[in-house]
């Protein structure tokens, strides 16, 4: 076969698929073509590469078909559903398959700060080498209380979603590289742990517990989250289990994105929480209690519908047709 | 339309395999085998394009940073603290990480820097990536370019086979060149005085390996340097005359010889096709994508 030959006669048909690639809009009858042409084309690029594969065709006819591709194969609807179906499905199922993770990133958080807290009330040189006095009496007395209204509460409540969110979705992106996750968690619980012993030093424990508790567990929890699939997302290049590693931390990237966008939502939550309940008049079992209630709804999300979506074998990750194909491989 | 990574090029001959089987190995490619079964070649962006483009994308974010950065000084003039912090936030996280999304969503994987260079990122098996894709690849990009002043990136682009940055590795994308012009050097005339013997020859025995190699090497003769012209139109001869009955007469240029048993081929192979099609035209309807080729009309 020769290639100025076979170059000659379907140049024409190569002519008119680009033409059609490049048209913004394509009525019907030119998308039956541009599939038409894309079978066709496919053929002799096969041709071309098994008889007489001259790089430059060989090249073109790739570009040509891999563009074709995108246009043909790359239209997404987003319709409501595909949001309920997040909310419903894709979430609450990656957080119930990681839930040992940010499980055990809450619980041993939690036993940090309670340490840290101890340590600070045993060695108050923690906070008199930076404070003085006066100022530990200040931040005890009022500021730690005027922190909550010192803006107006819808102003605070948006300011604190947005740090909080921004700070979740840059833990879940430092999983890539592992180490920094820590950093933030650790930072993040000694930061709570030294302000609770500050507190708990100067007796005002109660105080501490009532402002932090209403906000705090949901808060903290969604920051557990985000830690916990941080880490989940460091493992999944450590030990991909029966894929390569690259395919699992594919996979698990994009499930944790998807994370990192659903705790933007618990954020919100727990935002408003802070916003507009911490530092409101309602008693302090009112607040806690909200607090509670807050927390046994999101454990119920993760739990139960999690639970039932991962039963149903939700990974996460995107919608297969989206995920690409790969070779299998042996595990 | 389902696709799998190719781990080789097609036509790598396995052992026991035909010595003068076609081995195509792109320089450089990555081959995608689509669901027609076709290997399709989706060459990699090379890192210096890579940082080219992102370059260009860290320029863009910056002048978004500091225009939005001007009409937000104006507008949150008389606000408190939290409103500023607020919006400095939603400013750089929008800059850095939300236009990136956003335009590699609409455009199924174009930045402005891509856009210039023209790049794109695709799935690991050659498809559009999605926003899901998108969004991951900008929000690992903000620690691998931003945070960490692009050192990750540039070491893992650089040690990647495909390119990868962590971004890319985090998604289940690379970034390829999709755009290659058509350079088809113009074919070898027929030299008159050969014509004869050409047209009476028997030069369909040709394997396809010679014949490409004989067309490339007419295609650049001018630009080999005479020292290597004469011995390499010479070894491509001794390489094409058994396959070629009856010789060619002893008078003629080597050069001659190889453009005419080309030429001859390409005319025979044209009428072939032609015939081909004509005979198919009398059997079914006209080809409703192809009516006006001259060709086969």
């Amino acid at each position: 076969m020769d290639l100025d030959a076979y170059v000659a006669v379907h140049r024409g048909q190569w002519e008119r698929l680009e033409h059609l690639l490049a048209a913004r809009r394509l009525t019907g009858a030119e998308v039956d073509e541009v599939l038409d042409l894309y079978a066709r084309v496919s053929t002799h690029l096969s041709v071309v590469r098994s008889a007489s594969p001259d790089p430059s065709v060989v090249s073109y006819l790739s570009g040509l078909l891999a563009r074709a591709r995108l246009v043909t194969a790359g239209r997404r609807t987003s319709t409501w559903r595909d949001a309920s179906r997040f909310l419903t499905r894709t979430f609450p199922a990656a957080l119930y398959r990681m839930r040992w993770w940010w499980g055990t990133v809450a619980v041993v958080n939690v036993v940090l700060a309670v340490l840290v807290a101890a340590w600070t009330v045993r060695h108050p040189e923690v906070y008199t080498s930076a404070l003085t006095p006066e100022e530990v009496d200040a931040y005890v007395g009022t500021d730690f209380e005027n922190y909550y209204s010192e803006f107006a509460s819808h102003e605070f409540a948006t300011r604190v979603w947005v740090n909080n969110a921004w700070v979740s979705a840059q833990a879940i992106a430092m999983g890539v590289l592992g180490l920094p996750v820590l950093w933030v968690l650790a930072t993040n619980t000694v930061n709570v742990g030294v302000a609770g012993g500050l507190m708990a030093a100067n007796d005002r424990t109660g105080l501490f517990l009532g402002l932090i508790l209403p906000h705090g567990l949901l808060e903290l929890t969604a920051v557990f989250v985000a830690g916990g699939v941080g880490l989940r997302l460091f493992w999944s290049w450590v030990e991909p289990g029966p894929r390569t590693r690259l395919q699992s931390l594919a996979a698990e990237g994009r499930t944790a994105v998807g994370v990192a966008v659903g705790l933007v939502l618990v954020l919100l939550v727990s935002g408003a929480i802070e916003g507009f309940v911490t530092p409101s008049d309602l008693p302090t079992g009112v607040r806690i209690a909200i607090g509670v209630v807050a927390e046994a709804l999101f454990l119920a999300y993760v739990f139960v519908v999690g639970r039932a979506a991962a039963g149903s074998g939700v990974t996460g990750d995107v919608a297969d047709v989206d995920a690409g194909d790969t070779l299998p491989v042996a595990a | 339309m389902t696709t799998t990574p190719a781990r080789h090029g097609p036509g790598v001959s396995g052992p026991g395999g035909d010595p003068m089987h076609i081995g195509y190995r792109g320089y450089a490619a990555s081959d995608v085998v689509t669901g027609e079964a076709v290997a399709v070649e989706l060459p990699v962006a090379g890192v210096p394009s890579r940082i080219l483009s992102g370059l260009l994308d860290v320029l863009l974010a910056g002048v978004v940073v500091l225009v939005g950065g001007f009409v937000m000084g104006l507008l949150t003039g008389e606000s408190s603290e939290a409103v500023v912090g607020t919006a400095t936030i939603l400013l750089v996280v929008g800059a850095t990480v939300g236009v990136p999304a956003v335009c590699e969503t609409v455009t199924r994987g174009r930045t402005l820097g891509k856009l210039a260079l023209g790049l794109r990122a695709v799935r690991d098996d050659g498809g559009p990536i999605t926003a899901r894709h998108a969004v991951t690849r900008a929000l690992v990009g903000w620690v691998e370019i931003y945070l960490l002043v692009g050192a990750p990136a540039l070491v893992a682009a650089l040690v990647s086979s495909r390119g990868k940055r962590f971004g890319d590795m985090a998604a289940g994308t690379y970034v390829a060149t999709l755009r290659a012009p058509l350079r088809l050097e113009p074919p070898p005339p027929m030299p008159p005085a050969l014509a004869a013997w050409a047209g009476a020859a028997d030069v369909a025995g040709m394997p396809s390996s010679l014949s490409v190699a004989v067309r490339q090497f007419l295609a650049r003769a001018a630009t080999v340097s005479p020292a290597s012209r004469a011995p390499l139109a010479g070894d491509l001869l001794t390489a094409v005359l058994p396959h070629v009955a009856p010789p060619p007469p002893a008078w003629a240029h080597p050069e001659d010889v190889l453009a005419a048993v080309v030429a001859e081929r390409r005319r025979r192979d044209l009428d072939r096709l032609v015939r081909e099609d004509r005979r198919r035209g009398g059997v079914l309807p006209p080809d409703p994508l192809d009516p006006l080729n001259p060709f086969t009309r």
